[in-house]
């Protein structure tokens, strides 16, 4: 193994978990953001632009995990208008384990839009600043002041109409 | 409703909840790994910090030399556009009827060599704008000397010596004068007492007359006014009544007219007709200003009154030159006609419109020693600038 592979290697130790955990919250599917952070790690690997310096290789990767979500989102609207269907019926059992699971904020957290929960996802999740959430999300901080602002009041009213009369009967 | 901080606590709570929960990664970075090791890298990986930036900045600079390229093709496109715009305007042509051209609009000559042509660029109104241009050399170059938006003028008068000079304007274009040959052009106003400027008429760069409504309290009566410094200051010689004096009378009469001096005492005044319009239409007829009140004149009653298009062949008083534009049009062109008493000194000249109407002017001289003595090879140097061709 070379320096290079060696470095890279590194990198996808120390950033391969973070990375599974951020894009599962874009996309909410561990398969798929599995599959999204292991094109980002591939796209970064062949890309000869790729920063070496590891807090800017985070920021880089995390961007083309955010481009990737994009991407599937993109395609699955796509793909609904080509193909409408109705609404999807949620097996109880797996319904009743996800409330176990996570209970309100999980749900909660699916009606944020992408750069809602990226920003959410950066500034809670992994704590870093608004400063460091702007250059990975490649915004200005007074911009993901905004979106932060937005995805809490999403949530806080979403919270406050669902857990009162949210009730599943399994 | 929970407050905002309640929900960030709540947030930071789950997010720990969720790192814990969340499953082991190991596979799946094994299975990142395997792919980096049968994924080609590229032969310039970065390695030095600073090397991004370097790389991101021959991009940067890549793309900014194409944009500058795109923008000097821009520029130069626009700079051509412009040049070829420039140089049409500094070569006065004669557009095709129907299309957004130019037509010659004014003329006038002191010479051979030195002269004045206004050509408006529009389609059939002629609305302008409208350019003044000069040659000093017989047409072979052109100077653009004054630009105005609105119809040709009805006449461009300089003296002798082409330093002293007015452009009359058309359709409520004021009149402009100039005392340096054109290089500097003044707006002169007419006369406060006029509401409007009908009818004006310039025997040379500084005598002229000016006709148009009266500013009084009781309509329908017209002042004359005349001045001999160039449209400077301006005395009325003349209240006329506009239903006497333009329709005998009749209901309807108004400055629809056209208006000639001959010599600072002798001038004409033709009252135009209008029909289909409810009007008793008038026949032609002319006023002196000296003689004996109307004259008749019966061989322009074939004409009806319409706009000129064509201008009245310019003249040397020995007639040893001559300048007359000729425009093409669909069923139109200038056409000179011999006065039939050659006692009055008088042809005539009309100029066909190519909306099928008749206008005509008289000019002073005498039209078959002009047409004898007449200087081709000068005015073949204007015919080659500007697209006409000369008469004879």
């Amino acid at each position: 193994m070379n320096d290079d592979q060696a470095w890279f290697e590194q990198r996808v130790r120390t950033l391969g978990r973070p990375a599974i955990k951020y894009a599962n919250v874009l996309v909410h599917d561990m398969n798929l953001a599995e599959e999204i952070v292991q094109e980002a790690f591939a796209r970064a690997w062949a890309s000869p632009t790729t920063p070496s310096v590891a807090v800017e290789f985070r920021s880089y990767l995390y961007r083309i995990i955010a481009n990737l979500a994009h991407d599937y989102y993109l395609r699955q609207s796509r793909r609904a208008m080509l193909n409408p269907q109705g609404p999807v019926l949620m097996d109880p059992q797996e319904m009743a384990e996800r409330r176990a699971a996570d209970d309100a904020m999980k749900r909660a957290l699916t009606i944020l839009g992408l750069r809602e929960r990226q920003a959410v996802y950066l500034r809670y999740f992994e704590d870093l600043s608004v400063a460091e959430t702007a250059r990975i999300m490649g915004a200005r901080q007074g911009t993901v002041r905004v979106i932060v602002y937005r995805a809490l009041r999403k949530l806080r009213r979403h919270l406050s109409t669902n857990e009162v009369s949210d009730v599943v009967a399994i | 409703m929970p407050t905002t901080t309640e929900i960030e606590a709540r947030l930071r709570g789950y997010a720990e909840q969720y790192d814990q929960e969340f499953p082991s990664t190991a596979r799946a970075e094994s299975r990142t790994m395997a792919r980096i090791a049968i994924t080609p890298r590229p032969l310039a990986r970065v390695t030095e910090p600073g090397r991004k930036w370097a790389l991101a900045s021959v991009r940067v600079r890549s793309l900014a030399i194409a944009c500058l390229v795109l923008i000097a093709v821009g520029a130069l496109a626009i700079g051509v556009s412009r040049l070829r715009s420039a140089q049409r305007h500094n070569v006065p042509s004669i557009g095709v009827p129907g299309k957004l051209e130019v037509y010659p609009t004014g003329m006038e000559f002191i010479s051979a060599d030195e002269g004045w042509i206004a050509e408006t660029r529009s389609s059939l109104s002629l609305a302008g704008p409208t350019v003044l241009f000069r040659t000093t050399d017989g047409g072979l170059t052109w100077q653009n000397q004054l630009t105005w938006d609105g119809p040709g003028p009805s006449q461009i008068r300089f003296g002798p010596d082409g330093v002293q000079g007015l452009v009359v304007g058309r359709g409520g274009v004021p009149l402009f004068t100039t005392g340096d040959g054109g290089a500097h052009w003044q707006r002169q106003q007419i006369p406060s007492q006029l509401r409007s400027a009908d009818l004006i008429y310039f025997l040379d760069a500084r005598e002229g007359w000016i006709v148009g409504y009266l500013n009084e309290t009781t309509p329908g009566f017209a002042g004359v006014f005349h001045t001999t410094d160039g449209a400077q200051h301006w005395t009325q010689t003349a209240r006329l009544d506009v239903g006497q004096v333009f329709s005998y009378g009749q209901r309807g009469g108004s400055l629809q007219a056209s208006l000639m001096f001959h010599d600072s005492s002798t001038g004409w005044l033709n009252p135009g007709t209008i029909s289909g319009t409810g009007i008793p239409v008038v026949e032609p007829h002319l006023y002196m200003t000296h003689a004996t009140g109307r004259i008749s004149r019966p061989t322009l009653a074939e004409f009806r009154r319409s706009s000129i298009v064509c201008n009245a062949p310019k003249c040397s008083e020995d007639c040893t030159w001559c300048v007359l534009f000729w425009v093409r049009l669909f069923v139109a062109g200038c056409h000179l006609y011999v006065s039939p008493d050659p006692a009055q000194a008088l042809y005539y000249y009309a100029a066909v419109a190519f909306l099928g109407g008749f206008s005509e002017r008289l000019v002073p001289g005498i039209l078959r020693s002009a047409e004898r003595r007449f200087n081709s090879s000068r005015t073949k140097s204007v015919e080659s600038k500007s697209g006409s061709r000369p008469a004879g």
